[in-house]
């Protein structure tokens, strides 16, 4: 018998992430929905605002990369100025954002990822955290942690005037710049963020690569999909998380092609399906042909791993060897499965490293030329980002006084909702099957297929009830609810 | 006694931004004879970050909005640590539990708070931007100012500073 699967809409609004999964008759899975609230009206909250006041307001979205809304946010309003910043106000956003990446990636692996592999995915949850890792590999792991996130506070404060929320980024560049005196702090604090990142990336070898059971399971196809990639790069087509050209490459790795941030709507668009208010961006001239993989299917992807697909390389020399490395154990580009992300990240993390010293060391960064005053009307305007989670792309629209018209944001986590969605059917498909035992492990090893992606309800939605933003449900086929687990 | 206000949420978000409300209008009532010992601002994230804020401090009072404790929007309780339930900000969603967060921290020998009390606001699932609070939770911001200065008064009566009780301000 064919059940008619209904969900309210309005379950979607209590804050949580949900993973619903709804067996057949026979207790194969049949379907699989993940569900993101939205938060709604923050366009209208912004028109009729100074579009300069969107680099302070937009960083309120999320506590999570406020960091990444604000750099948006100001080469979006750089564009509507028509205005080209100094080099030294590039250089400086992009050390206070790399410093940004270091904290970020380094707090996902150790607080969310990691627990998955240090400690196993079948250890109770209630061990299954960065405690776990303490106990397992050591405490001064946990003051590495909190010194690396320190460091990277010190120059987001330096550079944008805050820990949280900068606020130096204006139309044409910053209010203020760095001292010499600063500039040796922030590239001796850089110095010591590269060992960490060694560190981790040792640490992962040897506990995850080192682990056969653990390899196997990122090179099986349980958490395997072929989609398009997409990522931001740099002239050489190197990765580039402030600056640069989007590639996107297919799911044999073919560049199609480099779009700039005004041609963004050329290459994506979204589509609505009407059990979500979440939009699916995909790949407009491949077009929407459902959740599904392949080269026909326009569905995309924006990680750490999606940007390694869609780069030639990296631009520091202990990253690129990394890099080398990885799709040598991986079988080549592109890699394709999904739990490779976590490696792909920690790479992502020692690049971010290399780059902080590298923009820490340049001769200029201390120079007083770090604001271009707009001369030229403002009219309409689009910055790209990569924010950890996925691209990030903010577009303006004003009068000719600066006031917003119109606003639209593609966030990063929204990028990768249909990967997201074909990912955890995936797993729950490969692993709950007729007569299987569900257990916490077993439903552990489905949402591992969700934080993969990072994935930040901050800015897809807000507001969570403080729990981890995930429920899992699983539906026998008259609907009854028969395994439910909820993260603390 | 060091202490440290901490009003959490989100300005723009309606109701989850109870806390920062608070926190402000508690600043602004302190002007003036405030005790060097006390600290007041808004924060907006959860787990180790807020971990990381209370180090060096011996009190902290927090003030965040909660859903789901099954009392009307803007219902005002005092809660401790153990009794916390879930609130918006306390635990962030991209990160460890705040008491998580808080072993972590004390294992690495961190100086955190003995004396940690949670003011939560409940309220309603917020879903639209707006600087607004709703009536009934803008109806708790005088009750969560008069607790907030309670506690921070009687923290300043314990520390060896001089500070005057809030009537007198």
């Amino acid at each position: 018998m064919k059940r008619h699967i209904s969900i309210d809409p309005m379950t979607r609004l209590e804050g949580h992430g949900k993973i619903e999964i709804f067996l057949d008759e026979a207790g194969d899975v049949e379907n699989c929905y993940v569900l993101i609230p939205e938060l709604r009206g923050f366009e209208r909250f912004c028109v009729g605002r100074p579009v300069e006041e969107m680099a302070l307001l937009t960083n309120r979205i999320c506590g999570v990369c406020p960091e990444a809304h604000h750099l948006a946010a100001a080469k979006a309003a750089d564009a509507v100025y028509h205005v080209d910043p100094p080099s030294t106000a590039k250089k400086l956003r992009e050390l206070l954002y790399s410093a940004f990446y270091v904290t970020d990636h380094a707090t996902h692996f150790y607080a969310l990822a990691g627990p998955d592999f240090v400690m196993g995915p079948d250890v109770p949850v209630a061990e299954r955290n960065i405690l776990g890792i303490i106990h397992k590999v050591g405490l001064d792991v946990a003051g590495k942690v909190l010194q690396v996130r320190k460091y990277g506070h010190q120059v987001i404060e330096i550079i944008g005037g805050r820990k949280v929320h900068p606020c130096t980024s204006i139309p044409g560049g910053l209010t203020k710049g760095i001292t010499e005196e600063q500039r040796q702090e922030i590239a001796k604090m850089g110095r010591w963020a590269i060992e960490f990142a060694q560190f981790t990336l040792k640490l992962f070898k040897d506990i995850v690569l080192g682990n056969k059971g653990y390899l196997d399971l990122i090179l099986g196809d349980i958490y395997t999909h072929r989609t398009y990639y997409i990522g931001t790069v740099d002239e050489k087509n190197k990765v580039n998380f402030y600056d640069g050209k989007v590639s996107v490459v297919d799911p044999e790795g073919k560049r199609i092609c480099r779009y700039g941030p005004n041609e963004y709507t050329d290459w994506i668009a979204e589509h609505v399906e009407p059990w979500t208010y979440l939009k699916f961006p995909y790949i407009k001239p491949i077009g929407w042909k459902g959740l599904i993989d392949g080269k026909d299917s326009g569905v995309y992807c924006a990680t750490p791993l999606s940007r390694l697909n869609a780069a030639d390389g990296m631009a520091t020399p202990l990253a690129q060897e990394e890099y080398e490395a990885y799709f040598s154990t991986m079988g080549g580009k592109p890699v394709h499965q999904r739990l490779a992300t976590h490696w792909a990240r920690l790479i992502e993390l020692l690049y971010a490293a290399e780059r902080w010293v590298e923009l820490a060391v340049d001769p200029g960064i201390t120079s007083d030329q770090f604001h271009a005053v707009p001369t030229e009307k403002p009219t309409e305007g689009v910055g790209i980002v990569e924010a950890p989670r996925g691209t990030l792309t903010h577009h303006y629209w004003t009068d000719e006084r600066g006031v917003l018209t119109k606003v639209n944001l593609v966030v990063g986590t929204t990028n990768n909702y249909a990967p997201i969605s074909m990912s955890v059917k995936k797993a729950a498909q490969s692993l709950i099957k007729k007569g299987t035992v569900i257990t916490e492990g077993l439903l552990n090893r489905v949402e591992m297929a969700f934080r993969i992606y990072d994935p930040c309800f901050g800015c897809a939605t807000h507001s969570l009830p403080g729990q981890m933003p995930l429920e899992v449900k699983i539906y026998d086929a008259i609907g009854h609810v028969v395994r439910e687990l909820r993260q603390n | 006694m060091h202490t440290i206000v901490l009003g959490l949420g989100n300005p723009i978000l309606g109701d989850d931004g109870i806390g920062c409300r608070v926190v402000q209008e508690v600043e602004t009532r302190v002007n003036g004879w405030a005790s060097p010992n006390i600290e007041i601002e808004p924060f907006y994230r959860g787990g180790i970050a807020l971990m990381e804020r209370l180090v060096g401090y011996e009190k902290v009072v927090i003030v965040d909005s909660v859903q789901g404790l099954g009392g009307a929007p803007g219902m005002l309780l005092r809660l401790t640590l153990d009794q916390l339930p879930t609130s918006n900000y306390i635990d962030s969603p991209h990160d460890v539990s705040f008491k998580t967060a808080l072993e972590m921290g004390r294992r690495l020998g961190a100086e955190l708070p003995a004396e940690i009390v949670i003011f939560g606001v409940e309220i309603a699932p917020t879903s639209d931007f707006l600087e607004e609070l709703s009536v009934e939770v803008a109806g708790s911001v005088e009750p969560a100012v008069l607790a907030v200065l309670d506690e921070i008064t009687g923290s300043a009566k314990n520390s060896t500073s001089e500070f005057p009780s809030p009537s007198e301000g």
